[in-house]
C-alpha cells in the first residue's frame, strides 16, 4: 500500500514477567507497524497482552516485567536502545498515552489547565501564550466551557470531561503517535461515542497516528483502518478492519465477532466460545487457542501455526490456511 | 395477574453532606424520582440507563435493600413495609440478586460450598447432607462440573466468569421467582459475557424465572429482554416491549442511546449517523426544570422547559414521556 517507511515498527516484541509463580510471557513475538497518520487497533480480551504491548513501546512495563526481545523503532530510532533520559524526551514530545481511567492520570491537586500546560514547550513562550494554547486545546476537544475547565481541579469535572482533558494534554504536544488504552471503557455509551468521534477527528486534524487498544471490536472498527487481534500474548490475525470483519479467518476472531451483541440486529442464538483464557505461565502446546477451538486438528496440538497470508495485507496464524496460502514466517 | 414486584410512585433521595457550619439548606440527590414499574411472572425486564440514571438504586429498592423516601414497593401486591415476619421470610426467598462485580460479591474467606450452601442453611432447607447434595446440583446447573472439583475452593481461585456462575448458583439456591441482576455481565470479557448470557437465558426458560436486568448495553437488552424501560436522571422516560422498542424507538433520549451504539460492521461509520449525540447528563442534584432531557434534546422547545412530560401511552404497551407526542397524535 504505502511505500513510505512506517512511523512505528515493532518486530518480534517479547515481554515477560518474572514472578514467584514462574515466568509469564505477556507478549510473545509481536510484530506490527503503524504508518504516519494511520489509526490501528489492537483487540483482545483481558490477559491477551494488548496493554503490556503498549507499555512496552513506552518502556513503562512495571516490575517484575521486562522487554526481553525484539525491536521497536519510531521513525528509525531504536526505542529500546535509548537512555532513560532520551526515552523521557521521546514520551514527552512524540508519543502520548491515554489510559482507561482519566482520574488516575490527572493529578488531583493541580488545576487541569496547569496540567495541560506542562506538556507545552514554554522556553520561548509567554505565560499568556501558554494559557492561550491550553484554552485552544480544550476547545479542540469540545469542552463546553474551556475557561472554567482549565481552572477546575479534576474532581470537579465529569468522567467524560476528564478524559477530554487528558486528550487535550496529549494534543498540545502535537505527538506523532497517540496510544489509547481502552480510552472509553469507563465511560457511558453516549460519552464513549463522543470521545471516539473526537479521536477520529483529531487524527485527521493534526495527522497523528493512533494505536487504539480495546476489548471491543466495535470500538476499533469505528476509528481504525487496520486491526490486530491478540490472543494469549500472541497475534492471531491482522488486516484491514473491513476485511477482518467481513471475512474473519482465525476461529478466535470468528468467535469474538459471533459473541458481539448488536442491538441493530436481533440474534436468536448467540455463538459462544467455550472455556476461558489459558494460564500464561503454562500456555497450551502448539496453537494456544486449540483447547477452545471448534476446528482444532492434531497438528494444532503439536505445532505452533505459522502466519498465513489469506489476502492482501490480511494474515491469520492458523493451520487451517497453511496449505493454501504462502507462509510468511 | 398480580405482578411479583411493583413500584408505585417510588422516590429515593439521598441527602448530601454539608460542610461544617454550613448555612445553606440541605441538598438532595434525587436518585429515583417517581417511578412506576411492574415485573410480572415469566418476564425479563431490562432497565437501561447511563451512570447516575438511578437504575441500580431502583433495583435496590425493589430488593428491599433500600427503603424508598416516598411511595411503595410491593411484593405480590403487599407493600414491603407491612410484610409480616413469615411473609418477609418468603419475600427473601422469592427475590434474589446477582451483582455486577463478582469479585466484591463473594466472601473471599468462604469456600464455594459454604457460599452456595449458606442461603439454604439460613432458611433451614434440609439436613447438612441434603444441603451438600443441593449445592453440588446447583454448581453443575451453572456449568461448574464436576462439582467435586470446585466445592472446596475459594473465590480467588476462579476467573470472573466462573465467579459470576457461583453468584448465579447462590441466587438460584432458594428457588426464587425473580432475580434482580445489576449489570451482571458488564465486568466480563466479551466471550465470557456471551457464556453467562446464555446461561441466564437457559435458566430463565427452565425455571420460569422473572428477571430485572439492569444494563447500559443495548446489545445485551436486545438479546435478553422481553420488555425495556429506559431511565434518565431518576425517571423512566420510555417503556415498551423489546421488539416494539427497537422497531419504533420513541423518546429522543432512547434514540440518542441507540444512535451511540457502535457496530463492528465497517459499513456503519460513526460520521454517517443521522442522530448526533450531544452533551453529558446533568447532575442529579439540580436536574433541569420541566423535561430533564431538554438540555441535550435536539427537539427541545419552550414547553419542555416549563412543563414536565408525563409517561403517556403511545401504542399498545408502549409508553413514552415526551411533549413531542402531542404533535404527532
Amino acid at each position: 500500500m504505502t511505500e513510505a517507511p512506517p512511523l512505528l515498527d515493532v518486530e518480534d516484541l517479547t515481554t515477560r514477567f518474572y514472578t514467584g509463580r514462574g515466568v509469564i510471557g505477556a507478549v510473545e513475538k509481536l510484530t506490527f507497524h503503524v504508518n504516519e497518520g494511520e489509526a490501528i487497533g489492537i483487540v483482545g480480551e483481558s490477559g491477551s497482552g494488548k496493554s503490556v504491548s503498549a507499555l512496552s513501546i513506552l518502556r513503562l512495563v512495571p516490575m517484575p516485567g521486562r522487554v526481553v526481545g525484539g525491536r521497536i523503532t519510531l521513525r528509525g530510532i531504536d526505542l529500546l536502545a535509548l537512555s532513560e533520559r532520551e526515552m523521557r524526551e521521546m514520551r514527552r514530545k512524540h508519543i502520548a498515552m491515554i489510559f482507561q481511567d482519566p482520574s488516575n492520570f490527572l493529578n488531583p491537586i493541580m488545576r487541569v489547565g496547569d496540567q495541560i500546560g506542562e506538556g507545552i514547550d514554554r522556553r520561548e513562550l509567554s505565560k499568556q501564550a501558554v494559557a492561550r494554547q491550553v484554552l485552544e486545546a480544550l476547545q479542540a476537544v469540545h469542552i463546553a466551557d474551556p475557561k472554567r475547565a482549565a481552572d477546575s481541579y479534576p474532581l470537579q469535572l465529569s468522567g467524560g470531561q476528564q478524559q477530554r482533558s487528558v486528550i487535550a494534554a496529549a494534543l498540545v504536544r502535537r505527538p506523532s503517535l497517540i496510544i489509547a488504552d481502552e480510552p472509553t471503557t469507563a465511560l457511558d455509551a453516549t460519552v464513549q461515542y463522543q470521545i471516539l468521534s473526537l479521536l477520529g477527528e483529531l487524527q485527521t486534524a493534526i495527522n497523528t497516528a493512533i494505536i487504539l487498544i480495546s476489548h471491543d471490536l466495535a470500538v476499533i472498527a469505528s476509528v481504525c483502518s487496520r486491526v490486530y487481534v491478540m490472543y494469549a500474548a500472541q497475534l492471531v490475525e491482522s488486516g484491514p478492519t473491513a476485511a477482518v470483519y467481513r471475512n474473519p479467518c482465525h476461529p478466535y476472531t470468528q468467535g469474538l465477532l459471533g459473541s458481539i451483541l448488536d442491538p441493530l440486529e436481533r440474534k436468536e442464538k448467540l455463538s459462544v466460545m467455550a472455556g476461558s483464557l489459558p494460564d500464561l505461565a503454562a500456555p497450551p502446546s502448539g496453537c494456544r487457542f486449540h483447547p477452545r477451538c471448534p476446528q482444532a486438528m492434531a497438528v494444532c496440538v503439536a505445532r505452533e501455526p505459522p502466519n498465513v497470508q489469506v489476502s492482501d495485507g490480511h494474515t491469520a496464524k492458523c493451520w487451517l490456511y497453511a496449505a493454501r496460502g504462502d507462509v510468511s514466517s | 395477574m398480580t405482578p411479583i414486584l411493583s413500584a408505585r410512585e417510588v422516590r429515593k433521595h439521598f441527602p448530601l453532606k454539608r460542610g461544617f457550619l454550613a448555612r445553606e439548606p440541605r441538598r438532595y440527590v434525587h436518585a429515583v424520582d417517581g417511578v412506576n414499574l411492574d415485573i410480572v411472572e415469566n418476564e425479563t425486564l431490562a432497565l437501561v440507563g447511563e451512570s447516575g440514571s438511578g437504575k441500580s438504586t431502583l433495583g435496590q429498592l425493589l430488593l428491599g435493600l433500600q427503603e424508598p423516601s416516598e411511595g411503595t414497593v410491593m411484593w405480590s401486591g403487599i407493600p414491603l413495609a407491612s410484610l409480616t415476619k413469615e411473609q418477609r421470610h418468603q419475600f427473601r426467598r422469592d427475590v434474589q440478586v446477582v451483582f455486577q462485580d463478582p469479585y466484591g460479591s463473594l466472601n473471599p474467606r468462604m469456600t464455594v460450598r459454604s457460599i452456595i450452601g449458606r442461603p439454604l442453611k439460613l432458611h433451614r432447607l434440609g439436613s447438612p447432607a441434603e444441603i451438600d447434595r443441593e449445592v453440588k446440583r446447583l454448581l453443575e446447573l451453572v456449568g461448574l462440573a464436576p462439582a467435586s472439583a470446585y466445592l472446596d475452593r475459594f473465590p480467588h481461585e476462579f476467573s470472573g466468569g466462573q465467579r459470576q456462575r457461583i453468584a448465579i448458583g447462590r441466587a438460584l439456591a432458594l428457588k426464587p421467582r425473580v432475580i434482580v441482576a445489576d449489570e451482571p455481565v458488564s465486568a466480563l470479557d466479551v466471550s465470557v459475557r456471551a457464556q453467562i448470557l446464555m446461561l441466564l437465558t437457559t435458566l430463565r426458560r427452565e425455571f420460569g424465572l422473572s428477571m430485572l436486568f439492569t444494563t447500559h448495553d443495548l446489545g445485551v437488552v436486545r438479546y435478553i429482554a422481553d420488555r425495556v424501560a429506559v431511565m434518565y436522571l431518576g425517571k423512566i422516560v420510555e417503556i415498551a416491549p423489546s421488539d416494539t422498542f427497537f422497531r419504533s424507538t420513541h423518546h429522543p433520549y432512547s434514540r440518542m442511546l441507540l444512535g451511540s451504539v457502535l457496530s463492528p460492521n465497517p459499513d456503519a461509520k460513526l460520521a454517517a449517523r443521522k442522530f448526533g449525540v450531544q452533551g453529558e447528563p446533568p447532575s442529579p442534584i439540580n436536574p433541569p426544570s420541566g423535561c430533564r432531557f431538554r438540555t441535550r434534546c435536539p427537539f427541545a422547545h419552550a414547553r419542555c422547559e416549563t412543563e414536565e412530560p408525563l409517561l403517556r401511552r403511545i401504542g399498545l404497551h408502549h409508553l413514552s414521556a415526551c411533549h413531542l407526542d402531542q404533535f404527532e397524535s
